[in-house]
C-alpha cells in the first residue's frame, strides 16, 4: 500500500475539470475521504455539484491548511499565520463565489472552509437591513404587515 | 414566489440542492442548515434584523439561537456610589462569540439601598440592615429580598450553593464570633439559620477583601488570598474541611491568588513575583496543581493599564463562568482580560476595552460592578420583555 504523501487521487467537477491532488488534501473533504476509505476512488472521482472555477479553490485551501498545518495545539504563531491567509483568500471572491463556496464545502464536508465562508458571509450582511439581505438572498418578504409591524415592535422571534 | 416555495420545500432537511437552472443564482439555495450556520455567526442584535427578512430566515434565526451552546456574557453594571443607590440605566454587555460589546439600556432603573456587590460571577448582593437583597439571573433584572441577616457584618463572603444562600465572615468588630456562618433556604425558608463557623484559622482574614471564593453545586471553596490556606463548606453537612495549601510549588511563587470554577473544574489564578513588581499571572487547575496556561504579556500589560506599571498589583478579580475567565485588576481600572478554556487549557486570549468612554476613567460618583452570567435563549426573551433594549 502506498504512503499517504505518494498517493494521489484525481478530483473531476462537473464541468469537466480535472486536478490531481495527493491523498491528505483530498482527505482535507470528508466526503471525499469516505470515497478513499471505502476503495471507490479507483479512478477519478466524480463531483457532480461543484465547478471547476469552485473546485480549483478548495483544493487551493485545502493545499494550504495541509502544507501549513499548526505544529500542534500549542502553536499560537501558526494559527495566526493561517487565520491571516485566511482572510486574505477570502477577500478575492465576491458574494456570489461565496455562496458556491459554502455550497461545495458544506456538500464535501470540509468543515474549517464552511465555517470560513458562512463567518465571510456574516460579516457581509452584519449591517444590511432586511431589504438589503433580502436583495442578496434572493428571499421574498412574506410576513403580511401586520405581522412585520409586530415582530418589529417586539423583536419576537421567539415561537413560545 | 411559486420558485422560492419550491425550493423551500425540497430543502426542508437543509439538504443542498444546485439548481439546474443556470440563471438561478445558488444565494437562494441558502437555507436550511446552512443559513442557521451562518446566522450563528452573527451578533445578537443582528440577528433581530434577520429575522425580520422572512418567515424562513425568522425560523433559522430561531434554530441559531437554540445551537448556540450557552455563552457567559460579562456584565458591567455602574451605580450611584451614595443615596438613593440607583442604577444607571445603561449597562455593558459583552459577547464573547461576537467580540462585541452592547449596550443595554432600561426605562425603569432599579434603585438599591445600599452599594450592589458581585460575588462568584453571577450573584449580585446588596447588604443592609432592612434586608438582603440578591439577584442571580442572567441579566440581574430578577431582585429577591430576604430578612436581614442576624449578625452585623460588614464585608463578608456571600455565595449561593443549589438553593442556598451562605454568608460567611466579615463580621462587625463588636460582635462576638467573627467567623460567624448564615444559611438562607431559597425555596422555603424565611429565617435565617446559624451554622458551623468558619476555620480558626481565618481569624484574621475573614473577610471578602482577603478571600476569595469558588461555588459548585453542593460546595463553597474559600482560600486566603495571600497564603493560599484553603477549605471548604459543604452543604449537605454544614460544616467546613480544610484543604492543601494552594501553592503551585517551590518554583513558582504567587504572593495572590483568586478561585473560580470553569466547568466542573476548580481553578486558580496566582499572581508571580511580588506587589511592587509583578511579573504575571499564571493559572492552574487545583486538583493536581497542574498548570492551563500564563496570561500572555500583552495582555498582562493591559491589565495594569497605562501607567499601570507604577502602582503595586495587590490583587486580581476572577469571574468564571462555563468555558469563560474573565481577570482584571480589582483595585485599578485596566483592561478586563478574557480567556477560553480549550482542552484543559486557557486560550483565546485577549483584553477587553469597553465601547464605553467611562470605562477608564474613576468615576466619582458612580462605582462599577462586573458581574458574569451564562446567557441562554430564555434569558434573552425574558430580557426583551422586560424591554430591555439592546444596541451596539
Amino acid at each position: 500500500m502506498a504512503s499517504s504523501s505518494t498517493n494521489k487521487f484525481v478530483l473531476k467537477s462537473n464541468d469537466d475539470v480535472s486536478f490531481e491532488v495527493t491523498e491528505a488534501v483530498a482527505r482535507e473533504f470528508q466526503v471525499i475521504a469516505h470515497i478513499i476509505d471505502d476503495d471507490c476512488a479507483k479512478k477519478a472521482i466524480p463531483l457532480s455539484n461543484v465547478t471547476g472555477e469552485i473546485l480549483s479553490k478548495m483544493i487551493e485551501y485545502g493545499k494550504k491548511h495541509i502544507e501549513e498545518a499548526p505544529v500542534d495545539e500549542e502553536d499560537e504563531e501558526g494559527k495566526k499565520k493561517l487565520q491571516i491567509w485566511d482572510e486574505e483568500f477570502m477577500k478575492q471572491f465576491n458574494m456570489e463565489i461565496v455562496f458556491q463556496l459554502i455550497l461545495a464545502s458544506n456538500y464535501l464536508n470540509n468543515k474549517g472552509l464552511l465555517d470560513l465562508t458562512c463567518c465571510t458571509v456574516a460579516d457581509h450582511i452584519k449591517d444590511m437591513t432586511p431589504d438589503e439581505v433580502r436583495t442578496l438572498f434572493n428571499v421574498k418578504n412574506d410576513y403580511t404587515t401586520e405581522e412585520e409591524e409586530e415582530i418589529r415592535k417586539e423583536n419576537s422571534w421567539a415561537f413560545e | 414566489m411559486d420558485n422560492f416555495q419550491q425550493m423551500e420545500k425540497k430543502n426542508i432537511n437543509g439538504d443542498i440542492i444546485i439548481k439546474e437552472d443556470e440563471e438561478q443564482s445558488s444565494s437562494s439555495s441558502i437555507n436550511g442548515d446552512i443559513l442557521v450556520s451562518i446566522l450563528s455567526f452573527l451578533p445578537l442584535l443582528d440577528l433581530i434584523s434577520a429575522s425580520q427578512v422572512s418567515k424562513s430566515w425568522n425560523r433559522a434565526v430561531f434554530f441559531s439561537l437554540h445551537r448556540l451552546k450557552s455563552i457567559p456574557w460579562l456584565f458591567i453594571y455602574n451605580q450611584r456610589n451614595f443615596p438613593p443607590y440607583t442604577m444607571a440605566t445603561t449597562s455593558m454587555t459583552y459577547d464573547p462569540i461576537s467580540n462585541h460589546w452592547i449596550k443595554l439600556k432600561t426605562e425603569s432603573p432599579y434603585q438599591h439601598i445600599s452599594v450592589i456587590r458581585s460575588s462568584h460571577s453571577t450573584l449580585l448582593y446588596a447588604l443592609s440592615p432592612a434586608k438582603f437583597s440578591f439577584s442571580i439571573d442572567a441579566f440581574h433584572l430578577i431582585w429577591r429580598h430576604v430578612a436581614p441577616l442576624r449578625v452585623w457584618r460588614v464585608d463578608p463572603i456571600v455565595a449561593v450553593i443549589g438553593s442556598r444562600l451562605v454568608i460567611a465572615g466579615g463580621v462587625n468588630e463588636f460582635e462576638d464570633d467573627r467567623l460567624a456562618v448564615e444559611l438562607f433556604d431559597l425555596d422555603n425558608g424565611n429565617e435565617w439559620e446559624r451554622c458551623e463557623s468558619m476555620p480558626e484559622f481565618l481569624y484574621g482574614s475573614g473577610s471578602s477583601t482577603w478571600l476569595s471564593v469558588a461555588v459548585s453545586f453542593e460546595k463553597m471553596y474559600v482560600t486566603e488570598k495571600r497564603s493560599g490556606l484553603a477549605c471548604c463548606f459543604d452543604l449537605e453537612t454544614r460544616s467546613w474541611t480544610n484543604l492543601l495549601d494552594l501553592c503551585p510549588g517551590e518554583d513558582c511563587r504567587v504572593y495572590s491568588r483568586v478561585i473560580g470554577f470553569v466547568g466542573d473544574r476548580l481553578i486558580m489564578a496566582g499572581i508571580t513575583g511580588d506587589e511592587d513588581n509583578p511579573t504575571g499571572i499564571e493559572f492552574w487547575e487545583v486538583e493536581m496543581m497542574r498548570s492551563i496556561g500564563s496570561m500572555p504579556k500583552e495582555c498582562f500589560d493591559k491589565l495594569r493599564g497605562i501607567g499601570g506599571s507604577d502602582w503595586p498589583l495587590t490583587s486580581i478579580t476572577m469571574n468564571a463562568v462555563g468555558d469563560m475567565v474573565y481577570v482584571y485588576d480589582t483595585t485599578v481600572v485596566g483592561d478586563i482580560v478574557a480567556a477560553e478554556m480549550e482542552d484543559g487549557k486557557l486560550c483565546k486570549w485577549r483584553s477587553l476595552r469597553n465601547a464605553d468612554a467611562k470605562w477608564n476613567k474613576s468615576h466619582a460618583v458612580e462605582k462599577r460592578i462586573v458581574a458574569c452570567s451564562i446567557v441562554d435563549f430564555s434569558d434573552l426573551t425574558r430580557a426583551f420583555k422586560d424591554n430591555l433594549s439592546f444596541s451596539t
